[in-house]
């Protein structure tokens, strides 16, 4: 197969990208991040389609990846030659593998052609999509992969790009390790570890078994126990019963005694009101008639007091005869007299007064001589008017002889004259102001003078009436008024009529307690006689006695009524022939018998209620294990179901175990003849000398002659290391496609040689040229 | 009045299936609360009767926590009574625990016993535990009069016709015509509504809560009211169960790896309504690569925060193409043809060792 051609529509970052391919190597060179891997990717996905559709790898979703930066058509096409026909692919890519579409030409013919489905690189390499990728294109770090494990690696993953994919001794050491970690023999093995909890489980459950056997006996127990308690409770229940039964006839045979009683009670009441009753001739008195009488004896023995109370003796008798005489023209007014005896102490006063007065009016009298002999004299201002005069007199003479200039003369006359006049008017003023000052004394003396006069003239007036009042009041009774005893003789006289009413109602007041006594006496005559009782001189002591007669016999006859009451109201409330028909129950127990039956059965219930009490206590401690054992079970259950999957998981892994073993082994007899030619054959080329000193064994391991044995490849320098693993890969994809050669796409692989390695890289390339046709991408420029 | 009708409590279930110890502990917890939650509604929402179509305990050993709430939930809803028949789960453990049967709990026994649900009468229920014994003759000695609402109760399996010697299975054939205005059972974990016949309809209100993820979806119980006047019976089911199980099939058919994976997960579980605090199952299904990468515990960690509870089932098949490595020339292509070929292997096997040596040499495994 070789490639002629490609038209990109748009994929990734290449649009509208055309390139023509030669025989051998085609050199394409350009500096990183210029699409070298997506013509690569482009090249294996016009074979092969999209890979990662659908698988978990999000990176490997390359349709995502790829999609035009710039929009437009997502595809291309590639013309490619195989044997002696030539095709030309074109695939479009849509969202999703259903909006793809593929079209095989015959390039020739231009005829559509059915050689090849859209499955054509698996049809036409042999290996699917993911093993061409992990061969035909070698990276820029697989060359140094030249370990054993990086053989191994190979194998196992064909070649991975990304060199993540751990060899077959890590995953045999893996499933190795989980069969030693899950091992059911090995004493570390979890299933080992599981068998061993089931087994315990399974022993603990077989124990456990019994506890249920034990609440079953125990619940077996409990409702025999309930049994005998219900049979003990019924036999109680019939012992109760029967205390009824006899408490039963008890009380009847209490009320049969009781109604006797009453019966006795009622014939007992009834005699004593009948003694009760003699003592009432006639009719039975009224109470209350009876309680007004009672109070009529009183009231007549209070009057009979009164009687003697009121009687006048023979001094009170003389004196009510002898002031009837005095008083025959009716009492004194006690108003009159009192009046009579305030003007009396007036008239007195007026006398006392009287004498004061007359002392004042001498006074006065002598004050009024004393007044106008003054009249007569000089006042004391004119006395100084005078002398005023006098010295104004002098002055002036003096000033006229003594004073030696005519203005002296007449200042000292001038003041003469001032001084003089002075006292002219001074002595004129002081002699009229004496005169009118006496004249205005005069009169009020003449005046008051007149006053005591008048004052006393009344008093001599107001007393003669008074006297002359005095004596006619007195004259009514009998009695001359002497002036000296005037106030004793009005009271007396009052005093006197005092006694005359006292000893008036006195008599008036005992002729009203006789008449009253005698119509007392006639009132209770009359009620004994009515009661048929002949009168006591006693009333109150007879009617008090009666009273108490009458009370007992009401008591008794209320004792009656109330007995024969009772009597009715049991009648009423009972039965009282069937209880008069009670016969004496036959083999009566006693109370005290079934008490004590019924006190042993409480006993005995209470203690079987004690049993089912500590066995219901037991019951639920087994009832705990019994939850436990359940648990037990229910985690047997699990820890069986995980011992199953366990072991069934277990065989699987030791499945996988073995056919990854197996599957190695035949991947490693399939390739390690062609892997070792195909590697003498890239060796030789590269060094020019034979690879007969390295070995590969059933492992895949690569070993070299080196110091009498074959040591590990690790040994060697890192050049041939290199060269060794990349002399491997193409040899292994010698092995891999045996009919048609892939196009081998190199991405710089030998970025990392020196220049003596590049040499050595030239000749292989060279020499691989001769057979594969190849896409290589440098950077540079060598 | 009102009538709750309840059944397949299955208290004390172990729920070890899929919760570790502590979780199967505090679920277990909650299939008790939610029967003393189921209580507490029927006091607040004037229920008058709690009608327990049998399988009330999963098993006859009962622990003390479970006898003792019951017992108490009962005593302390002294107003409700409770109508216990016994399902095939149910032993008479529970009952002989108890000192003394509380007035409100009704019983039943292997004869038809009926109840009067009311005062007057006027809603009577009829009810029996079926036996192997008694399955093929119990249905011509049921007698029902036509005057009042009638609930007639039964534990097990529906089917047309009688089947001898079963003891859970209810031929509906016999008890049409027979009266019954509301034919309330238990066994089948699902609710189902159907019309028995002209009158009556019946019910199976499923389990209270869903224990496995055979038990997926809405579960609780069925609410009754009941107009004797009216002769009418209105049925509501309520959802009630604490946590609701979802088992989701996630096709991750050509996903390579575990993130195309993941994102699929996603999707399908966008479409569906799972709370938090739900339980789910993935279930991982289709055709893979067989050098897809897939780690489910990856997965599982990656889901199982969002839920109280999350298991991953891979039923994936791995997929092996051999015509996909026929000219690979490489170690892997020969291990695959050799695989193939293999006569020591069975062909179920062949992908997951194609697949193990595939990884061992990828250094995957």
């Amino acid at each position: 197969m070789r490639l002629i051609n490609c038209h990109i529509e748009n994929f990734g970052r290449l649009s509208g990208y055309d390139r023509d391919f030669t025989e051998g190597c085609n050199n394409i060179m350009a500096s990183n991040g210029q699409g070298k891997s997506t013509l690569a990717a482009f090249i294996r996905v016009m074979f092969y389609g999209f890979e990662g559709e659908g698988k978990r790898k999000a990176g490997e979703n390359e349709r995502k990846r790829y999609e035009p930066w710039q929009g437009g058509v997502y595809g291309g096409r590639l013309r490619f030659s195989d044997g002696e026909k030539t095709y030309e692919i074109s695939r479009t890519f849509g969202s999703k593998s259903s909006e793809d579409t593929f079209e095989l030409r015959d390039a020739l013919t231009n005829l559509v052609s059915n050689d090849y489905s859209d499955n054509i690189g698996e049809e036409l390499f042999k290996v699917n999509a993911e093993s061409y990728m992990r061969t035909a294109y070698i990276g820029q770090n697989d060359v140094i992969t030249h370990t054993t494990d990086g053989i191994n690696a190979m194998i196992g993953g064909i070649a991975d790009n990304e060199g993540d994919l751990e060899s077959f001794e890590k995953a045999a050491g893996r499933l190795a390790d989980l069969l030693n970690k899950e091992s059911p023999t090995r004493a570390t093995g979890s299933l080992y570890r599981l068998e061993g909890e089931v087994t315990s489980l399974r022993t603990r459950v077989r124990e456990g078994s019994v506890i249920v056997d034990s609440i079953h006996r125990l619940e077996d127990s409990m409702a025999v126990r309930q049994q005998e308690s219900d049979r003990l409770k019924e036999d109680r229940e019939a012992l109760l019963v029967k205390q009824k039964q006899i408490g039963t006839y008890k009380d009847k045979q209490a009320l049969k005694d009781r109604w006797e009683m009453l019966l006795s009670e009622a014939t007992e009441r009834t005699d004593e009101a009948k003694v009760r009753r003699v003592a009432f001739p006639k009719d039975v008195p009224d109470e209350g008639e009876l309680t007004g009488n009672q109070e009529t004896a009183s009231e007549y023995a209070r009057i009979c007091e009164n009687v003697s109370f009121y009687t006048l003796n023979s001094e009170e008798e003389n004196k009510l005869s002898r002031y009837a005489d005095t008083f025959a023209d009716g009492l004194p007014d006690m108003n009159e007299t009192t009046v009579l005896i305030r003007k009396w102490r007036e008239h007195d006063k007026s006398l006392a007064d009287e004498t004061d007065k007359k002392a004042e009016l001498k006074v006065l009298k002598s004050e009024l001589d004393g007044v106008r002999r003054e009249a007569g004299s000089l006042p004391t201002k004119a006395i100084i008017g005078m002398v005023m005069i006098l010295a104004a007199m002098i002055g002036a003479v003096a000033a006229i002889l003594l004073m030696p200039s005519n203005v002296l003369r007449y200042a000292g006359v001038g003041m003469a004259g001032v001084l003089l006049i002075g006292g002219v008017l001074l002595t004129i003023f002081g002699i009229r102001s004496h005169k009118e000052a006496l004249e205005a004394k005069v009169l009020d003396i003449e005046k008051d003078i007149r006053d005591i006069e008048g004052y006393i003239s009344e008093g001599e007036r107001f007393r003669r009436e008074v006297t002359e009042s005095i004596r006619r009041y007195l004259d009514r009774y009998g009695i001359p008024i002497d002036p000296s005893a005037v106030t004793d003789d009005l009271r007396h006289l009052h005093t006197m009529a005092d006694e005359y009413t006292r000893l008036k109602d006195k008599k008036a007041e005992y002729e009203k307690c006789i008449s009253r006594r005698d119509a007392l006496k006639l009132t209770l005559d009359k009620y004994l006689a009515k009661l048929g009782i002949n009168p006591e001189s006693d009333y109150v002591r007879q009617l008090n006695r009666l009273s108490m007669d009458l009370r007992s016999y009401i008591e008794a006859s209320d004792r009656e009524t109330a007995a024969v009451k009772r009597v009715e109201e049991f009648k009423a409330e009972h039965d009282v022939g069937e209880l008069e028909d009670i016969k004496l129950m036959e083999d009566m127990p006693s109370l005290e018998e079934l008490n004590n039956e019924i006190a042993a059965l409480t006993a005995r219930i209470d203690e079987t209620a004690g049993h089912i009490r500590d066995e219901s206590r037991q019951h639920d401690a087994l009832q705990e294990k019994y939850e436990i054992w359940e648990e037990d079970q229910v985690s047997l259950g699990l820890k069986e179901q995980q011992l199953l999957d366990g072991k069934h998981r277990y065989k699987n892994l030791k499945s996988a175990s073995k056919y990854l073993t197996m599957a190695k082994e035949s991947i490693t007899a399939k390739y390690m003849e062609p892997l070792l030619t195909g590697f003498s054959k890239y060796y030789s080329s590269v060094t020019g000398t034979s690879a007969d000193m390295y070995h590969i064994d059933a492992n895949t391991n690569i070993t070299v002659d080196e110091l009498g044995g074959q040591r590990d490849t690790a040994l060697l320098s890192t050049g041939y290391q290199d060269l060794i693993g990349f002399c491997l890969r193409l040899a292994l994809i010698d092995a891999m496609y045996e009919e048609e050669k892939p196009v081998l796409v190199l991405d710089d692989p030998f970025v990392n040689l020196d220049s003596e390695r590049l040499k050595g890289a030239q000749r292989l390339m060279d020499k691989l040229s001769e057979s594969y046709q190849m896409i290589y991408f440098t950077c540079r420029n060598a | 009045m009102r009538v709750i009708h309840c059944a397949d409590l299955h208290l004390d279930s172990k729920m070890t299936g899929n919760l570790d110890r502590a979780r199967a502990k505090e679920r277990k917890a909650e299939l008790l609360g939610t029967f003393t939650r189921m209580v507490s509604y029927a006091s607040e929402h004037d229920v008058d009767a709690i009608l327990i179509a049998g399988d009330m305990f999963d098993t006859g050993t009962i622990s003390a926590l479970t006898r003792n709430t019951v017992r108490d939930t009962i005593l302390n809803n002294r107003d409700i009574d409770f109508y216990y028949l016994k399902g095939n789960h149910d032993r008479d453990s529970f009952l002989s625990s108890l000192e003394e049967v509380p007035d409100n709990l009704k019983l039943f026994d292997d004869k038809w016993k009926s109840y009067p649900m009311n005062d007057d009468g006027s809603v009577i229920l009829t009810a029996t535990e079926l036996s192997a014994d008694n399955n093929n003759t119990c249905y011509n000695a049921l007698v029902l009069d036509p005057k009042p609402v009638n609930i007639v109760m039964l534990h097990g399996q529906e089917t047309e016709t009688k089947t001898k010697d079963r003891a859970e299975v209810i031929a509906l054939r016999e008890l049409k015509n027979k009266n019954i205005d509301y034919l309330a059972l238990g066994h089948i974990h699902s609710y189902k509504e159907e019309r028995l016949d002209g009158r009556g309809i019946y019910c199976y209100p499923g389990c209270l809560e869903g224990r496995g993820f055979d038990e997926t979806g809405e579960h609780g119980f069925v609410l009754l009211d009941i107009d004797p006047i009216g002769h009418k019976i209105e049925t509501q089911f309520v959802p009630f169960a604490h946590r609701r199980l979802h088992a989701v099939d996630v096709d991750v058919s050509g996903c390579m790896t575990t993130g195309d994976m993941s994102d699929r997960i996603v999707n399908r579980l966008s479409e569906e309504d799972i709370d938090s605090a739900d339980m789910l199952k993935l279930i991982l299904t289709g055709d893979i690569d067989i050098e897809a990468e897939k780690d489910t515990d990856y997965l599982l960690k990656s889901f199982e925060e969002n839920y109280y509870f999350l298991k991953i089932y891979d039923e994936t098949k791995l997929k092996v193409d051999y015509e996909d490595y026929k000219l690979d020339m490489s170690l892997k292509g020969e291990y695959v043809r050799m695989i193939e070929e293999a006569a020591d292997i069975k062909d179920s096997d062949k992908p997951e060792v194609i697949r193990m040596g595939l990884m061992a040499i990828a250094g995957e495994l």
